[in-house]
């Protein structure tokens, strides 16, 4: 097992009566791309915002390179770059001066590490001057991840970053997170789409707040199930645990 | 340090970007200077003078043949000392001017310390009384001034005494305007953020909630002293405020009362989570006390007991009482300093408690 960058032990946080993330643990290790599948609402929202300590767990624990995620949060969001599930950049600004603002939060400048966001920043570079606003949901996502790494961060945090764009951009995304294996920056990234969890080192799938399965993609599918069979099954399997669980009270 | 120039250039593009809030931040002011100046206007025509005398003379029959011919005034016969009011009263008159007995004696300086002429005015609308007292004072003045004998006029308006003219507005207007875009604006500037969700990034970075406040205030407090420019350049050059008080006193007590205005915006912006309630709030519950509690409509003095409370909460009240003295009445800096201290307590406080809710989590 390789060094952990991430670790939630038995996190659970609820909002009301709702339990949005129950009794969570797993464990991201450095330089791995960690997948978080699960459909809408099964928490991957919520379990992001714990670790970018934008939220704070009711139960459990929650470290990212050795940093508590509730009493060492400042430093948390230095070494972090946060891409949320919404287009989250200024619309009115323009594609260079996004990433310089971003850049400068962190005290730093686009070109410092230049080399890092080039592969993604060098497709929408010509569009530069182009607002925000204005581009297409693909060059939103480029421009986006561009701005979460701009500074260089250790651990890169993906909320459903292919959501609502289209299937050609969606596999270009993945090969650019490939392409960043080589930094080893740690990368955990969520997204509703099965097809998608075949580009991951490991997987987590993840339903109604509980996590279901951990394991590499190929170990999921490999007794000839595809990985969304796998998926569904272990869904109905814990629909029936609960059931037998409340027909014997 | 850079870091929050770069944050100051983002929220001024924001600013600049938006070119049609731009037009009406800095359009608001003059309309509503060059609105209540003028549309409150101070012209007068056709003001119907009579005269009471308990003599005729011939220096007495220069001033009024001067008064007949001059095209603001007509001249509507003489009058009797007991129709004075009588006269006013039914408007056939908007101003009775009254010359004392031996007026001739007085104005060639052989009775000293006499009043010659008095000018009784309806003050029912005060802007024509303010403006016809002014002209009548000056033709006056005029005839007299021969006699080297000045301040041998008296006059006294009836019904108004206090006087409100149309300049009195202005320091309302600042204290208005300032509330307008300073508040208003900065309470959109962070819920914008959070509605957008921008700020979930802007968090999760090592930025802090200071920082954030300050950037969110210097491009709005740059603009409003451009504001504070022009309302000054048109009240004193189209408005003729006089202006005679301490100029540093004024633009010393209206940053501080900026920074207060912005502050307000920000406690809003911190407190809120949608533009729209935060448009209400500011709108609702900062411009409604202002108008009814600052003294800018109506005159504090004039509140019933239960209301009077909240004038000494509403800091536009102490605002605009010290622009009035300093504007208008002309008086020094030192004589608007307890005004000038509740403002900079309250610019203060707010701020504290503006960075005290800022909350840097979601929830």
């Amino acid at each position: 097992m390789m060094e952990p960058s991430i670790i939630l032990n038995g996190i659970t946080k609820r909002y009301g009566d709702v339990t949005a993330l129950n009794d969570v643990s797993l464990e991201v290790g450095k330089g791995e791309l960690f997948g978080l599948i699960g459909p809408d609402g099964a928490g991957k929202t919520t379990l992001f915002r714990l670790l970018t300590t934008l939220m704070l767990p009711d139960e459990g624990k929650a470290v990212v390179e050795g940093l508590d995620c509730v009493d060492d949060y400042l430093e948390i969001r230095k070494i972090v770059g946060y891409m949320p599930g919404r287009f989250s950049l200024y619309q009115d600004l323009s594609v260079e001066e996004n990433l310089e603002f971003f850049a400068s939060l962190f005290g730093g400048k686009p070109e410092d590490n230049y080399e890092m966001i080039a592969p993604i920043y060098s497709q929408i570079e010509p569009f530069r001057k182009r607002r925000a606003g204005r581009l297409s949901g693909g060059m939103k996502q480029k421009l986006a991840l561009s701005c979460a790494l701009v500074h260089r961060p250790k651990v890169l945090l993906l909320d459903e970053p292919t959501t609502g764009v289209d299937a050609v951009s969606r596999s270009e995304f993945w090969d650019m997170l490939a392409g960043l294996r080589k930094y080893g920056i740690s990368i955990l990234v969520s997204t509703p789409y099965m097809d998608e969890a075949g580009r991951c080192d490991r997987i987590a799938l993840i339903n109604e707040g509980k996590i279901l399965k951990i394991d590499t993609p190929a170990n999921i599918a490999d007794d000839g199930t595809t990985l969304e069979e796998t998926f569904i099954r272990l869904i109905k399997h814990e629909k029936g645990k609960h059931n037998i669980r409340k027909e014997s009270h | 340090m850079n870091r929050l120039l770069y944050f100051i250039k983002k929220e001024s593009l924001h600013i600049l970007r938006d070119v049609r809030t731009l037009l009406v931040v800095i359009g608001i002011p003059i309309v509503l200077m060059l609105l209540f100046g003028f549309a409150i206007s101070t012209d007068i025509n056709n003001v119907s003078v009579a005269v009471c005398t308990p003599e005729r003379s011939a220096s007495i029959d220069r001033i009024v043949s001067r008064i007949s011919h001059n095209e603001m005034f007509t001249f509507n016969g003489y009058v009797d000392t007991k129709e004075i009011d009588e006269v006013l009263r039914r408007s056939e008159a908007g101003a009775v001017i009254v010359f004392a007995q031996d007026f001739d004696r007085i104005t060639s300086g052989r009775i000293p310390g006499e009043k010659a002429v008095q000018i009784v005015l309806d003050g029912s609308n005060p802007n024509v009384a303010a403006s016809a007292e002014a002209f009548l004072t000056g033709i006056l003045n005029q005839s007299l001034s021969g006699t080297g004998q000045m301040g041998m006029i008296e006059s006294h308006i009836l019904y108004n005494p206090q006087m409100k003219s149309a300049y009195n507005f202005v320091p309302g207007i600042l204290g208005l305007i300032f509330i307008l875009v300073c508040a208003l604006m900065t309470s959109i500037s962070i819920v914008r953020e959070k509605e957008m969700g921008t700020m979930e990034v802007l968090l999760v970075s090592p930025v802090r909630p200071i920082w954030i406040i300050v950037a969110k205030m210097v491009p709005y407090f740059v603009l409003s002293c451009l504001n504070l420019m022009t309302i000054l350049l048109l009240a004193k050059f189209a408005l003729g405020v006089p202006m005679t008080g301490s100029l540093l006193g004024i633009i010393l007590i209206s940053i501080v009362y900026i920074i207060l205005a912005l502050g307000f915006g920000l406690l809003v912006s911190v407190v809120t989570d949608k533009q729209m309630i935060a448009l209400l709030i500011s709108g609702m519950l900062l411009m409604l006390p202002i108008m009814m509690f600052s003294g800018m409509l109506f005159p504090t003095e004039n509140l019933p007991w239960v209301l009077k409370p909240f004038t000494y909460i509403v800091p536009a009240r102490w605002y605009i009482d010290a622009m009035r003295k300093l504007m208008i009445e002309g008086l020094a800096f030192k004589d608007i300093l307890l005004e000038f201290s509740i403002i900079c307590v309250m610019a203060i406080g707010i701020l504290r408690v503006a960075l005290m809710k800022f909350n840097d989590r979601l929830e």
